[in-house]
């Protein structure tokens, strides 16, 4: 029984269309136009209790209007949402007592007090038992090493430990599933490293769904099992980060400078996939062609200056999956 | 110049924006001088002249000076700046090859021109027509005018500026904009009723403060009762507080960017 | 139930309180800000009522009854319901999506985050003001006096906060209403101050049924009084206050909701 079922969701926004220039700006004042986006377009999933998923695009590919739909802030356009047995925006407040959720850009702490004080204030608004908080504050706080500032203002804390105390506010009522949007945002190696152990950790301890929306792909490699990558609107991959690197994996890139700019380029079980004056980015499959073969073909027929070869990064391949799409 | 231009033409346009606010503003601010426009009336009923103001004078005042006054709603410059100070924008600000403070008054002056042609003109018009009003006695008046209007918005935005710069010492400036704006300036303009009316001991402080060079002097000079010698007097002193607001406001920003310098922020 | 949200509004509004208190200086200032600014008004209403000595009929002791009566149902508002008054700035900053995750009516939560205490020295100069102009207008206390001082008092609090919520609930649709809320709460303060006799009838028609706020002071004041002018309304209306503030608590509440559901089909 999967923990979030996703089927055949949409989202669409309208939107303002704006006219240019000094005219454009007056008319607009007085009468608009608009325009329907399909922020999320036709989206298909499902989660099992325990998964630790990433859900990846670039911005404004659906990433955040889901997680929104997810937790009830926002009403699908169309489709069915299913959340624990709640549909997230009929059963909002159902909902929102078993879920936690973190917003990488903005906290959830009051700013002008201690730490403690906004955990103490959660403890009543999601009406935590006081043994349950208090065991979970402890577990929390020796994990993150928050004690050395809960009792500091949270303007003063450094965007790090601020992260760490809004992790731990989205956890202390135990819930059932956490979603995070860019919860590394910003933040040094140092403390994206201890994030990403923090869900790990908690994932595996805790059994707590994860879903994490990120661009730093370094979060889902070393996060998540699963990956869901989402391009206007749709998806377009789902599964694991293993297969994904195998499926795909397979491509090799030879990056080469020419001594000149060739306007035909020719080779044979190669693809040209970008090009940047003398600079070529050329694909191949190392089952069916060999760096030395391709090499070999090049300087038979052009000029070269300059060229190495990458190993495919999970970067390089959603890079390229976003670029020519799944092949 | 042709750069602070810039400033002042992109802020018009951020303005023009937001369409269903300008037309609630007008509204309301409609409501606003009706309510002192009948109140007025209703005090003249039975009168002809009171403090050297007929009622066609005091209404013509009450409209200017509440024209005048809708500058004072809509410039916040003072939350402009202590939002940039707050996230860290201001660093890249003064870092650019630009005088901050008049970037700051070309910001603030594309915002409030158009609050000038889409708000206060067309109120203006309006009340102008419905209740008759009079305009300035001559051309060189209308000039007068629109130069002690720009010289009273001066000083408004620099006293703004200068609490705005304050937000580099204290974290919490809110309270100090309260005070001098909503108190002091709301107080000692001269938008209520004009300084012939208010008490000696309010007149006297309020001639040793700036806040009725910014919307009396030029309401006063507009309805004709400031003329002749005690009209210069009136443009003289609007002159000595923007030369003082405008130096100690470029001695604050200077002080302020030095501690950003030295402390980093 | 009921417990929990009074607990949950005092962590809240208590929360916010401790906050602003870190900046003593500001709330100081604050505070000091609005007392002199209200002590100067009167002095200017002060100076031009002994000028002129009545308003279309009324002494300058009754204009300053008004004048107080709205005053402390404007503050009494401000202190429970300021948070309405920047309410634009949950949508421009995506505050609400963190209102909506919690397991609280966002109404609620929104309310109580915010008891704003540098309102509580206008309150307090206007109960003297008010109780000044009170005894001077001639009124003589008895019991009967009192309770319906505080409903009216009571139900000009709620209309005005209504009136707030609803020009904040527009923000729902434009996404920005800037200083609007506070404008035309202002405006609609000042224009209870007088008798709306001064009015056109337009204004006193705008005034009565569509931004009700002649039912904060004139109405009641016509009992209080004992003026009799209705200025062709019904008599009635003088009790009619606690009934607007019901309506209108209905109307903004339902407009509110329907914000709300717009909020949540566009996120912005």
């Amino acid at each position: 029984m999967p923990i979030i079922t996703v089927e055949h969701l949409s989202k669409h926004f309208k939107v303002h269309k704006r006219r240019t220039g000094f005219w454009g700006n007056l008319s607009s004042t007085i009468s608009r136009k608009h325009d329907i986006i399909k922020a999320v377009d036709d989206v298909n999933f499902s989660l099992e209790r325990g998964e630790l998923v990433g859900y990846i695009g670039a911005n404004g590919a659906g990433k955040s209007t889901t997680i929104k739909m997810l937790t009830g802030i926002l009403v699908p356009t169309s489709g069915h949402i299913d959340v624990m047995g709640l549909t997230p925006y009929r059963h909002r407040k159902e909902n929102t007592r078993r879920i936690g959720v973190v917003f990488g850009q903005r906290t959830q702490l009051w700013w002008d007090l201690p730490v403690i004080d906004s955990f103490e204030l959660l403890k009543h608004i999601y009406e935590i038992p006081q043994n349950l908080y208090k065991q979970n504050l402890e577990f929390f706080s020796e994990m993150l090493q928050l004690q050395p500032f809960l009792s500091t203002p949270v303007r003063r804390l450094s965007l790090g430990q601020r992260m760490r105390c809004d992790l731990t506010a989205a956890l202390l009522h135990n819930p059932e599933i956490l979603y995070l949007d860019e919860p590394t945002i910003g933040l040094d190696v140092v403390a994206k490293e201890q994030v990403r152990q923090f869900l790990r950790q908690v994932n595996a301890e805790r059994q707590v769904t994860v879903i994490l929306t990120t661009h730093d792909l370094n979060d889902v490699e070393k996060v998540c099992q699963r990956l869901i990558i989402i391009d206007s609107g749709k998806i377009i991959y789902d599964g694991g980060i293993d297969a994904l690197k195998k499926r795909y994996g397979k491509t090799r890139m030879l990056i080469v400078d020419l001594a000149q700019a060739y306007s035909d380029i020719q080779l044979d079980g190669v693809d040209l996939t970008r090009r940047d004056g003398n600079r070529i980015w050329l694909a191949f499959d190392r089952d069916t062609i060999s760096a030395s073969e391709v090499i070999a073909q090049l300087t038979a027929r052009y000029e070269i200056q300059d060229l190495t070869i990458s190993e495919p990064e999970i970067e390089e391949i959603v890079r390229r999956i976003y670029e020519i799409g799944v092949y | 110049m042709k750069k602070y231009l810039t400033f002042t033409v992109k802020a018009f346009q951020r303005t023009l924006t937001y369409r269903f606010e300008l037309w609630m503003e007008l509204f309301i601010n409609v409501l606003f001088m009706l309510v002192y426009v009948y109140l007025w009336k209703a005090l003249y009923t039975g009168r002809t002249s009171v403090e050297g103001y007929d009622l066609n004078r005091i209404l013509t005042y009450i409209v200017v000076s509440q024209t005048l006054l809708t500058f004072t709603f809509t410039l916040r410059i003072t939350r402009i700046i202590e939002e940039k100070v707050r996230t860290g924008e201001v660093v890249t600000d003064l870092m650019k090859p630009i005088d901050f403070q008049l970037m700051t008054l070309a910001t603030a002056a594309g915002t409030s021109s158009h609050t000038a042609l889409f708000n206060m003109l067309p109120k203006f018009l309006l009340f102008y027509g419905v209740f008759g009003l009079s305009l300035p006695s001559s051309l060189l008046m209308v000039f007068l005018f629109i130069i002690s209007v720009v010289l009273g918005y001066v000083i408004l935005f620099s006293i703004e500026f200068i609490i705005g710069i304050f937000a580099f010492w204290v974290v919490e400036i809110r309270g100090l904009y309260a005070f001098v704006i909503w108190g002091l300036a709301m107080l000692f303009s001269g938008y209520f009723l004009p300084m012939e009316f208010y008490p000696t001991f309010l007149a006297k402080i309020a001639a040793v403060l700036p806040f009725r060079a910014i919307i009396y002097f030029p309401t006063a000079i507009y309805t004709g009762q400031l003329i002749g010698e005690r009209l210069v007097t009136a443009l003289l002193i609007q002159l000595t507080w923007v030369a003082a607001l405008v130096g100690f406001g470029r001695l604050a920003y200077r002080a302020a960017f030095r501690k950003l310098v030295i402390q980093g922020g | 139930m009921v417990r929990r949200y009074f607990k949950l509004y005092f962590l809240l509004a208590g929360a916010y309180v401790r906050s602003r208190l870190q900046y003593r200086l500001s709330f100081g200032l604050m505070c000091f800000g609005i007392v002199i600014s209200e002590i100067c008004l009167l002095g200017l209403l002060g100076a031009l009522l002994a000028k002129f000595r009545t308003v279309n009929g009324w002494t300058w002791a009754e204009v300053v009854f008004l004048y107080g009566l709205g005053n402390l149902a404007y503050s009494f508002m401000r202190i429970l319901g300021s948070q309405l008054d920047d309410f634009d700035r949950y949508i421009v900053r995506g505050e609400l999506d963190s209102v909506l995750i919690r397991p609280v009516p966002p109404l609620f939560y929104i309310l109580a985050s915010r008891i704003e205490l540098i309102h509580v020295s206008r309150a307090l100069t206007s109960v003297v003001i008010f109780v000044v102009a009170f005894h001077l207008s001639g009124i003589r206390w008895t019991l009967g006096v009192a309770l319906f001082t505080f409903t009216t008092i009571l139900s000009g609090t709620l209309i005005m906060f209504t009136l707030m919520l609803i020009s904040a609930t527009v923000a729902l649709w434009t996404t920005k209403s800037g200083k609007l809320t506070d404008l035309l709460i202002s405006a609609t303060k000042e224009a209870t101050a007088f008798p709306i006799s001064i009015y056109p009838l337009a204004v006193r028609l705008l005034l009565t049924f569509i931004l009700p706020v002649a039912f904060v002071t004139y109405y009641p004041a016509q009992q209080l009084l004992q003026k009799g002018e209705f200025l062709g309304m019904p008599e009635l209306f003088q009790f009619g206050a606690p009934v607007v503030a019901l309506v209108m608590l209905c109307v903004s509440y339902l407009f509110w909701c329907s914000g709300l559901r717009r909020y949540h089909s566009t996120g912005s």
